[in-house]
């Protein structure tokens, strides 16, 4: 079966970040530990493989956070509503 | 004179631009730096812990003029690694954000020439320090506000840590100039690091070549930056298809990307590429920095003339170190290079004199911008899985090949990407598992290196 949207943004988190479904809400950017900017790059990048789109400068400043990403997300028409 | 002197001529002007707009000429600078250094005598050995502000600068510059032989660690870097400098050098003070604490160690003996250590690598085993002087670091300066063309116009903003050889360079190159700096600790993904940029008119950025796949994926090319005319890189080989984009940018846009090339061990910097040839001569480390020469020398011993020959690559100048320490008792010891240093980096020249690395003679890769000893990875990995026989290769790009007998499938792989994210901070993409029958050994128990090849592996993890 095919993941869901919601299934491969997960993913790219915990697979980036080697974070637990449970901790993804509590993740932001920090510039260092977890998510610092070597793993934002490679969120960035996965996310944009996953759903086949380019972010904007500005966008991939703005993905600072779990629920922020999905916000960034919609404006490509990303949709997290199953 | 230094450039960490007091030069009369730049007194009133601005040095430093912290975060929140605070402007702090060089009288000022120079005030607080002697007001945190008050207390420490002439000479004494210093461990400083920095990050790209205000009082770590002040300190820094405070401590080169009371010639003291300063020690240069991350104020972030893991307690337990500042724990062990300590326990190996025994510095007579310790300074951490603005406030200096005594150690009442016993005055060391120290070469009167030594005036910084630096950190090599990024691992975090080392203790191993690169002895410098003042002489080196005001050499290497030199050189470098000559081929940049560096001017008091200048306003780099920090990219860099100040205890990175290449961060510290930034910082020495414009104060001697009389130039500006903008202090960060940010990275390019915080959108406050671009607030800063725009607002205090940075007009260059250093990078090594992380930091441009960062800026690359930050879609460079399309940001508004009037004010940001150049553009540095070292720290390890910037990717083809990189240079080729972000240095067509530059010239399209009239800005000057400069890729170039260096090791702590020169001080900083060695060689680089005049931008005007950027496009032409990717892949090249570049011609010699003002005041070095750069010689191969051949297996056999002799030095190598004839463009396309392959030798290792010695390099000559002023900005060599003195050396190395690993103890205490290291720091007596005077200048062991006299000016030549084997930089253990394979290169042949071009018909025009440009030189191209296509090796290294000893086993160091660079990830993340940080110098990474595979013998040393090598070492660790066997002693965790001392029932396995493992060899580690590895390659800039790639990151570091995992040659290993003994397979355990699945468990392997998440066992290393832990040990390898936990010790080395190096990530998944960067570590490839290569399952393997026998690893080739000679007769005498060498390892073939050669053989360990893309073909002889079985195949069983391939990604």
């Amino acid at each position: 079966m095919a993941m869901t949207n919601l299934e491969k943004y997960d993913y790219a988190f915990m697979s980036n970040f080697r974070a637990s479904k449970e901790e993804l809400p509590s993740l932001k950017y920090e510039g260092l530990g977890k998510w610092d900017s070597v793993s934002h790059m490679d969120l960035i990048a996965d996310l944009e493989s996953a759903f086949d789109i380019q972010m904007d400068t500005k966008d991939v400043l703005d993905l600072s956070n779990y629920e922020k990403g999905k916000e960034v997300l919609a404006k490509y028409g990303v949709s997290f509503d199953e | 004179m230094y450039f960490f002197d007091k030069n009369e001529a730049f007194k009133n002007k601005v040095f430093l631009i912290d975060e929140d707009g605070r402007t702090y000429t060089y009288g000022q600078v120079w005030q607080i730096g002697d007001t945190i250094t008050a207390g420490i005598p002439d000479r004494s050995l210093c461990l400083l812990l920095t990050g790209n502000d205000v009082s770590s600068v002040s300190a820094y510059m405070a401590l080169l003029r009371k010639s003291c032989p300063v020690i240069l660690m991350g104020k972030k870097a893991d307690q337990e690694v500042i724990r062990r400098m300590k326990e190996s050098y025994r510095p007579a003070f310790v300074i951490a954000e603005g406030a200096c604490e005594d150690q009442k160690e016993e005055p060391a003996e120290m070469y009167s020439k030594l005036g910084l250590l630096l950190s090599t690598s990024g691992s975090t085993g080392a203790q191993k320090l690169v002895r410098l002087s003042r002489d080196n670091l005001q050499a290497n300066c030199d050189s470098i506000t000559e081929y940049l063309g560096l001017t008091e116009k200048e306003r780099p903003i920090t990219t860099l840590p100040m205890e990175y050889t290449y961060g510290l360079s930034v910082i020495h190159s414009h104060a001697a100039v009389g130039a500006s700096i903008i202090l960060t600790d940010r990275t390019f993904f915080d959108p406050k690091f671009w607030e800063l940029v725009e607002k205090y008119e940075a007009t260059s950025l250093a990078g090594v070549p992380y930091s441009y796949e960062m800026l690359h994926r930050l879609r460079i090319e399309r940001m508004d930056l009037p004010r940001l005319r150049t553009l540095t890189q070292a720290g390890g080989h910037l990717k083809t298809e990189l240079q080729e984009s972000i240095g067509t940018w530059a010239k399209e846009t009239g800005r000057r990307l400069f890729v170039m090339y260096g090791q702590t061990e020169a001080t900083a910097r060695m060689s680089y590429i005049p931008p005007d040839r950027c496009l032409e001569k990717i892949g090249s480390i570049g011609i010699p920095v003002p005041g070095g020469r750069i010689e191969l020398l051949g297996t056999d011993g002799e030095v190598i003339t004839e463009p396309g020959v392959n030798g290792e690559l010695i390099y000559y100048g002023d900005n060599v170190s003195l050396g190395y320490a690993t103890c205490r008792e290291d720091l007596a010891k005077g200048d062991d290079n006299g000016g030549r240093l084997e930089t253990g980096d394979i290169a042949y020249r071009d018909e025009e004199g440009y030189f191209y690395i296509s090796g290294r003679k000893k086993r160091f890769i660079k990830l993340y911008g940080k110098r990474i000893s595979l013998d040393q990875i090598q070492d660790e990995l066997q002693e965790a899985f001392d029932t396995a026989d493992i060899v580690c290769t590895g390659d800039d790009e790639n990151g570091v090949f995992v040659w290993k007998t003994d397979q355990a499938a699945g468990a392997d792989r998440d066992a290393l990407e832990q040990i390898f994210w936990d010790r080395w901070g190096i990530r998944e993409d960067k570590m490839q598992l290569r399952m393997i029958d026998q690893i080739p050994r000679n007769a005498s128990g060498k390892t073939i290196y050669k053989d360990l090849t893309e073909e002889k592996e079985d195949g069983v993890q391939k990604e």
